[in-house]
């Protein structure tokens, strides 16, 4: 049962050679090593909510931020219903309806749903996986804060009547400039921006925290699975953001300068903008609900006093899912004319992901009945999960038909459909969670009967409320009309949704009421208070989490290992000590767990804050049109993160280090074994996927107007320019290739011409790609083909910078004594951007001078 | 530093030298480890490629006046949909049956077997399901 994932690299022993540690770098299992802790991991007496950066205090910040957003979303929905009670209701007008749904479903998907699924991974990850932080606490709090100021923002709009209104998919030519001049969409893409960011930030430290900081031991078949659901979606976080990323970005071009990739008129295709917000929307739905699955696939062993009922089979339904759901985003674009045969494709894939949700669903099942339930608040509402999930799924596979997603499109039936899905999936599940690890966070319980009273008010509330929104849609209910005519048969459907929907309201009234009141007079909890087997339980134990890191050997180690707790407290484990009053944690080999690295991690500070504060500066100067406020703002926040890039690869300690145990690990990697190559290498993914996005954006505008597409008056471009331009790039990258070789034998002259050289070569690929579309003629806002021209080669064209400005940090940090042969860290993760530009780029130079000629 | 196939993790002495030297070992460890955990989804890529092959193919095609071909060409286009999807499935199949030639001596491995062949076998249904639609849905229509 707790076979290892790959066994040959967990079955060799740490290196032991204590004495070979330096003195003054050893590891203390005494009280002295516990002080040193203490002050190491203490928390900021002043401003410490907007300077800490630990797991423990952004993801309480995050998760009660989302949690805020859930109730003023949920307010919108009531205000939605009190006008939808009768017909003709005239409580608010059609305007401030459509600013209503509009930014409810916005605020639910984006400032809500996805970031709290994050947030609680933030906060319980690092300790279910035996670490004491991410591997990235800064970003992590720099991914927060842009979520807050952004969520803020957007959400205030509401309050200045200039909300966005255009749906929360926002399609063209609806959200176009012609038909919504305002500022309402330009909030809407602020917020999705801020958005992104953080959400990609989250990605990657979860994506690295989960492969490269789990404790010793845990090999990936004994993570607790809620990691295995939490990797595959910050993997396809990375993969689907920048799709919507992509789509936001062609629309602020198309608004901004003209550039008409979605107008009709001059050869663009709104159906594009489908396309990519689907392509991240349809997944967005499982991005949220895998990690609320994960979260009931750990509560339910816990309440069930059993193991996990095929926890293989679980963590493969999860990876099968994060696949999958990439393969039906059309079932969203049924009713868009696309070729029957195409929809059935995705038809096809909607039906075939019942297969892995079936197994979880009878996995969760079979653990109910292998076990002796225990039916406390969370698994109650796991329960409710079950129930009004798998209503959800039934429908959805209804509605993955053509023929019957025909029949109800944009009806109140989908409305139903995916409030079973999303409500039933995420919000039961997160409830569960509240009451589940809250003891934790605020050490007090919440109360039993309270949340007995909230749980049968919200059961009762949520389907009372959408089960006859399936009736009322198949009786021909449109989504989004903000009132209607009383003789359609709709009155006594829309008036029984309303009033339970209030139901529902004062169940989630009451889960309020009982946390505010426990963070006071809540019974103490203890540090397992549920007899929990996964490891986070026992970071309680000392003030500042973990006072050392154990070997797991089990998937349920707080059943399995009953040592632990002990060994744990008395300092037995890996790292009992601060010997230098840093922060540090351990990395650990992806498969095996086995502790390769000892991290040091930075502790509070003004960066994270300051760099996101002047980027929110930034994104609503530019969407206000305030250029001076945005031209200072943007100094400002180059300095912030320009100063926080500088501080990293700092001048560590040669030697390696007593990591405790008898062992001792390096404090320094250059190479792929360090975080960063991998927070890199996790970026470039997404990178990639933003490429691919307008590649794909190129070609399908093609095939919206074969025939008309390059227009006739357009030139067909050369292949000599873009050769040379080819040419160049490539001998950029060698040359920064050369430019780490020499590096690596101490040539530091070699290793700073060849640096120069990179640039050079970079900036002349920049001039002659310049010179080479100034010349042809090709207008980036008359036509969708020279948008997507002018995109594409704009994109590389800012890779390009991006090397040349890498190359001067190098270059700068070279003379300053920062990079050697040692410390090259920075070196060979620009070296990866230059490996991902390069292939990029010479595939966007082939296709737009090589595609045209292939087609016209 | 035992053995080339077997590197220590930690380092077994101050010597910088000896310590650098375990880099290129510890980047091919790094690199073998995503491949392992690639491997078990190796099902999804085939699935990937095979719908993306097909919905192009289908929606180009189309757009490129397929609709209007004769019928020859129609039925040769689906033909060759059909064959790509069996193809698709093939490669699935023989992929499990090595892996689990591979591993199935290996307790050790049990879990990461388990994976792959329960990923092979969602993704070869998925894969497999398109050929309904190929078989019953009109060109072009």
């Amino acid at each position: 049962m707790t076979a290892p994932f790959d066994d040959t690299v967990t079955t060799r022993p740490p290196a032991r050679a204590p004495d070979a540690a330096p003195r003054h770098l050893r590891q203390s299992e005494g009280p002295d090593g516990d002080e040193r802790l203490r002050v190491a991991w203490a928390k900021p007496r002043r401003f410490g909510l907007l300077t800490e950066v630990n797991n423990t205090v952004v993801g309480v910040l995050y998760i009660a931020t989302g949690f805020l957003f859930f109730l003023g979303a949920g307010v919108l929905a009531l205000l939605m219903r009190v006008q939808l009670a009768v017909p003709g209701n005239t409580f608010l007008g059609a305007g401030t309806y459509n600013q209503l749904f509009t930014m409810h479903g916005t605020v639910m998907m984006f400032l809500c749903a996805v970031p709290i699924v994050e947030a609680v991974a933030v906060l319980l990850l690092p300790n279910m996986l035996g670490a004491r932080d991410m591997p990235f606490p800064r970003l992590s709090a720099f991914g927060y804060w842009c979520y807050a100021f952004g969520g803020v923002l957007v959400f205030s709009s509401l309050f200045f009547g200039v909300a966005p209104d255009g749906g929360w998919f926002m399609y063209p030519p609806l959200s176009s400039s012609t038909y919504s001049p305002g500022l309402n969409t330009e909030f809407w893409i602020l917020g999705l921006g801020f958005v992104e960011i953080s959400a990609v930030a989250a990605a990657v430290e979860l994506i690295v925290g989960i492969l490269r900081t789990r404790a010793p031991g845990m090999t990936l078949g004994r993570m607790p699975i809620f990691a295995w659901y939490m990797l595959v979606t910050a993997g396809m976080i990375m993969i689907g953001m920048p799709m919507v990323i992509a789509a936001d970005v062609l629309l602020e071009l198309e608004r901004a300068f003209g550039m008409p990739f979605y107008d009709a008129t001059r050869g663009g295709d709104p159906v594009l903008w489908q396309h990519l917000f689907w392509l991240f929307g349809h997944p967005e739905v499982y991005i949220i609900f895998l990690p609320a699955a994960g979260m009931v696939s750990m509560i339910l062993p816990t309440f069930t006093r059993t193991r996990l009922v095929g926890y293989a089979w679980v963590a493969l339904a999860a990876i099968s899912v994060g696949f999958l759901s990439f393969g039906l985003w059309v079932h969203h674009m049924y009713a868009t004319g696309l070729p029957l045969l195409s929809l059935s494709f995705f038809s096809a894939a909607s039906t075939a992901i019942a297969i892995p949700m079936g197994v979880q669903v009878f996995a969760w099942l079979a653990t109910l009945w292998d076990g002796k339930p225990v039916l406390r608040v969370p698994l109650l509402f796991v329960l409710g999960f079950l129930i009004i999930f798998v209503i959800g799924g039934v429908t959805g596979v209804m509605v993955a038909a053509v023929p019957y997603d025909w029949q109800v499109h944009d009806s109140y039936f989908v409305v139903a459909h995916f409030h079973y899905v999303l409500i039933g999936g995420m919000v039961f599940p997160l409830f569960a969670a509240l009451y589940y690890w809250s003891p934790l966070v605020t050490h007090r319980m919440l109360s039993e009967r309270l949340g007995r009273w909230a749980f049968w008010l919200m059961f009762v509330g949520f389907n009372a409320a959408f089960l006859p929104m399936h009736f009322t849609g198949l009786r021909g209910m449109p989504r989004r009309v903000y009132t209607y005519a009383g003789d359609l048969g709709w009155n006594g459907l829309n008036l029984v949704s309303s009033v339970f929907s209030f139901v529902f309201a004062a169940g989630v009234l009451v889960v309020v009421y009982d946390f505010v009141r426990h963070l006071r007079t809540g019974a103490k909890a203890g540090h397992d208070p549920w007899n929990a087997p996964s490891l986070e339980w026992l970071s309680g134990l000392a003030p500042h989490g973990f006072r050392s890191l154990v070997p797991v050997t089990s998937r349920y180690p707080l059943w399995e290992q009953q040592e632990l707790p002990g060994d744990i407290v008395a300092g037995r484990g890996y790292l009992p000590d601060a010997p230098t009053r840093e922060r540090e944690t351990l990395v650990s080999t992806p498969v095996g767990g086995v502790p390769e690295q000892i991290l040091r991690l930075p502790g509070p500070g003004w960066t994270a804050f300051g760099a996101a504060l002047a980027t929110a500066v930034v994104f609503t100067a530019m969407t206000l049109r305030l250029a001076a406020v945005g031209v200072v703002a943007g100094v400002a926040a180059t300095a912030a993160i320009l100063s926080w890039l500088w501080s990293m690869d700092r001048a560590l300690p040669r030697e390696p280090a007593d990591a405790g145990r008898g062992t001792v690990l390096p404090l320094y990697s250059a190479g792929s074994s360090s975080v960063g190559w991998w927070g890199m290498a996790v970026c470039l993914i997404s990178d990639a996927a933003v490429v691919a996005s307008f590649m794909f954006a190129y070609l399908f505008l093609w095939t919206a107007r074969p025939a008309l597409w390059p227009p006739a008056w357009a030139p067909l471009p050369g292949f000599i320019e873009p050769a040379a331009i080819a040419a160049a790039t490539v001998g950029a990258w060698l040359l920064f290739e050369l430019a780490e070789r020499r590096n690596r034998r101490d040539h530091r002259l070699a290793t700073a011409l060849c640096l120069v050289a990179s640039a050079l070569f970079a900036g002349g690929a920049l001039v002659m790609g310049w010179r080479w579309l100034d010349g042809a003629g090709l207008s980036a806002t008359g036509h969708s083909y020279g948008a997507a021209v002018w995109l594409l080669l704009g994109y590389i064209a800012l890779h390009l910078a991006m090397g040349i400005a890498m190359a001067l940090w190098c270059l700068a940090r070279l003379a300053l004594g920062m990079i050697d042969s040692w410390r090259c860290l920075t070196l060979r993760i620009c070296l990866l951007w230059w490996r991902f530009t390069v292939p990029a780029a010479v595939l966007t130079v082939a296709l737009v001078a090589g595609f045209p000629h292939v087609v016209a | 530093m035992s053995s080339p196939s077997v590197p220590p993790p930690g380092v077994s002495s101050p010597d910088v030298a000896a310590a650098r030297a375990e880099e290129p070992q510890d980047a091919r460890e790094n690199a073998a480890g995503v491949r392992a955990l690639l491997d078990t989804a190796f099902g999804y890529f085939v699935w990937a490629a095979h719908f993306l092959v097909v919905y192009i193919a289908t929606a180009v095609s189309c757009q490129l006046g397929l609709g209007t071909a004769g019928a020859r060409t129609r039925t040769t286009f689906l033909a060759v949909l059909a064959l790509v999807t069996v193809a698709a499935v093939a490669i699935v199949a023989l992929h499990t049956v090595r892996r689990y030639r591979r591993q199935r001596e290996l307790p050790e491995r049990r879990f990461r077997m388990a994976v792959t062949i329960g990923n092979d076998a969602i993704a070869a249904v998925a894969i497999a399901w398109q050929l309904l639609a190929i078989a019953l849905v009109p060109l072009c229509a």
